[in-house]
């Protein structure tokens, strides 16, 4: 039966912690606060290490609007400063990345030093000194950056407990998969979404939507196993879930992962996933690890990130095995990307403005695959940080 | 007529992908035939390849295409700045130019992607046949997955 409009917006008839007002999607208040109590405060996944494999070697990123600049210095550490000079403000460095002993500002040729950040040339500085300016009080603004089985943090809060203490036990089930051998990025995609970005980590921890990719359910849908999984919930939001095995022969034209080529800790044709709040999701398909982040641009605007990652010192042969593993699937040409995306922008059409009012995350299934316990617990962090409820952020009702 | 016969094929080619007719598409390509979409990473600093297909592994791919769900509109290839780089024999490398364009279904058009076709091609008589492409693609931002080549 339809229902009419007072109908359709009523408050859903389930706890308040299973369901989300969609107004958290569009609301342009809601995304500015999340700029400051979530991605300002939080440590933030900004690259793999192996993308710094040099000293001096540096990327560009940026959070919650602040442009960074992490770089590798001379003693193997890795600093992420403010990309943007303290004189006008201009930002310093264009490039995604490279290689810089010295990095200069176009505007008046301030240099600065990419690994301490210290500022090491200020032309005709004497005319700065007179009243009181000198240039050891010029350097770059230093944010907290750490590694853990060499994903790359940051946060912009001076204050945040360690990063230790951030990701907890979260990516136990990934430890002996990213930690055991060098690994390295390998690909590097990235799009702009029209959607708003929790919609796409949602979208990693939502496992009932595999029933959208024909590749999911030829090759895991129609295992009992693929069921059985349960659900890990841990503190600050982050979630992950069991592994179990596709059976990737099941899809015309593809056939079993090669056992030569597997990771550390799982095997060729297992799949295990877990995703730290807010923004990061590690996908392991036993040959090869996706890990996505976001950088939110707008309340209907993501870019989201995607990084192909794979043992070092593979083999052409075992390379070239690992990137079609990764590809077919995950790349912009593979199978399921392309689907995901396709959903979230559709989903985003008719969410934002308000035409939509809920989103129901009330599937109960003992902690198993589809139960949608890891996205309830992502939104209590959200509430938690927000200080909102997610099912009425605005005191709807 | 080389050149004539070469135009011929990567005109025609373009067309069949466009039509997503992949059947005759694969009968201008010769059984050895291979299709690679690579682009250069500014992030990484190395190559990347996103689709890498034998005839078979194509055919294979582009036949599972209509089972996904997919964009809506069309993709429009145009194809120019043909130039035969090197020949061996009846075997030519051949560059072009590509530009593709997505039309959704409300007409509206938007430019999706640009990049190059680094060709192998067989010409014997008037008859050109693939051997291999390589699409190198400048843009790596697409607004969507296409499920099949480009």
């Amino acid at each position: 039966m339809s229902r009419n409009t007072d109908e359709y917006h009523k408050k859903p008839p389930v706890p308040d912690t299973h369901y989300i007002d969609n107004r958290i999607y569009w609301d342009q208040d809601i995304f500015d606060e999340e700029q400051e109590k979530i991605f300002s405060k939080i440590w933030k996944f900004v690259c793999h290490e192996s993308e710094l494999p040099e000293p001096y070697d540096f990327r560009t990123t940026t959070l919650a609007g602040t442009p960074l600049i992490i770089c590798r210095g001379t003693d193997g550490e890795i600093r992420t400063f403010i990309n943007a000079c303290s004189h006008r403000g201009l930002e310093i460095v264009r490039r995604p990345r490279g290689n810089a002993k010295s990095l200069e500002c176009i505007f008046h040729r301030w240099t600065y030093d990419p690994t301490t950040g210290e500022c090491t040339g200020i032309p005709r500085r004497e005319a700065f000194e007179k009243t009181g300016l000198q240039m050891k009080d010029c350097g770059l603004q230093e944010f907290k950056t750490g590694v853990y089985l060499g994903l790359v943090f940051v946060t912009l809060n001076d204050d945040a407990e360690s990063l230790e203490e951030f990701i907890g036990d979260a990516l136990e089930m990934h430890r002996e998969t990213l930690g055991t051998k060098p690994m390295e990025v390998f690909d590097f995609y990235e799009q702009v979404l029209p959607t708003n970005w929790k919609s796409w980590q949602e979208t990693n921890m939502d496992l009932y939507h595999e029933f959208m990719h024909l590749a999911n359910r030829k090759t895991g849908l129609t295992q009992n196993d693929y069921y059985e999984r349960k659900w890990h919930v841990y503190r600050n939001g982050h979630a992950g879930v069991d592994r179990y095995k596709a059976r990737y022969d099941k899809y015309k034209g593809w056939t079993a992962r090669d056992e030569s080529v597997s990771l550390p800790g799982i095997s060729p044709n297992e799949f295990q996933i877990v995703n730290l709040y807010p923004d990061l999701a590690i996908n392991a398909r036993g040959t090869v690890i996706r890990i996505d982040s976001q950088i939110p641009l707008a309340p209907d605007k993501t870019l989201v990130q995607y990084r192909g990652l794979a043992v070092k010192g593979d083999t052409p042969a075992e390379r070239a095995q690992r990137v079609n593993d990764y590809t077919v699937i995950w790349g912009p040409f593979g199978t399921n990307l392309a689907e995901d995306t396709l959903a979230v922008s559709l989903q985003a059409r008719a969410v934002h403005g308000g035409q939509v009012p809920y989103t129901y995350w009330n599937r109960e299934e003992d902690g198993l695959t589809h139960d949608d316990i890891g996205l309830r617990s992502y939104y209590r962090e959200w509430e938690r940080l927000m200080g909102r409820p997610a099912s009425a952020p605005l005191n709807r009702g | 007529m080389r050149k004539h016969a070469i135009e011929e094929l990567l005109y025609k080619s373009a067309r069949l992908i466009d039509d997503e007719n992949f059947d005759d598409f694969l009968e201008l390509c010769e059984p050895e035939f291979t299709y690679t979409i690579s682009t250069f990473s500014d992030e990484l600093g190395t190559e990347m390849v996103w689709w890498h297909k034998d005839k078979e592994g194509m055919a294979h791919a582009v036949s599972n295409a209509d089972n996904h769900e997919r964009y809506t509109g069309t993709l429009r290839r145009h194809v120019s700045m043909v130039r035969v780089l090197g020949s061996d024999d009846d075997r030519h490398d051949v560059e072009s130019a590509v530009a593709v364009y997505h039309t959704e279904v409300n007409g509206v058009t938007s430019l999706y992607a640009v990049g190059l076709y680094n060709d192998k091609i067989s010409v014997q008589g008037e008859t050109a046949r693939f051997l291999k492409r390589e699409a190198v693609l400048d843009t790596r931002r697409l607004t969507h997955g296409p499920h099949i080549p480009v």
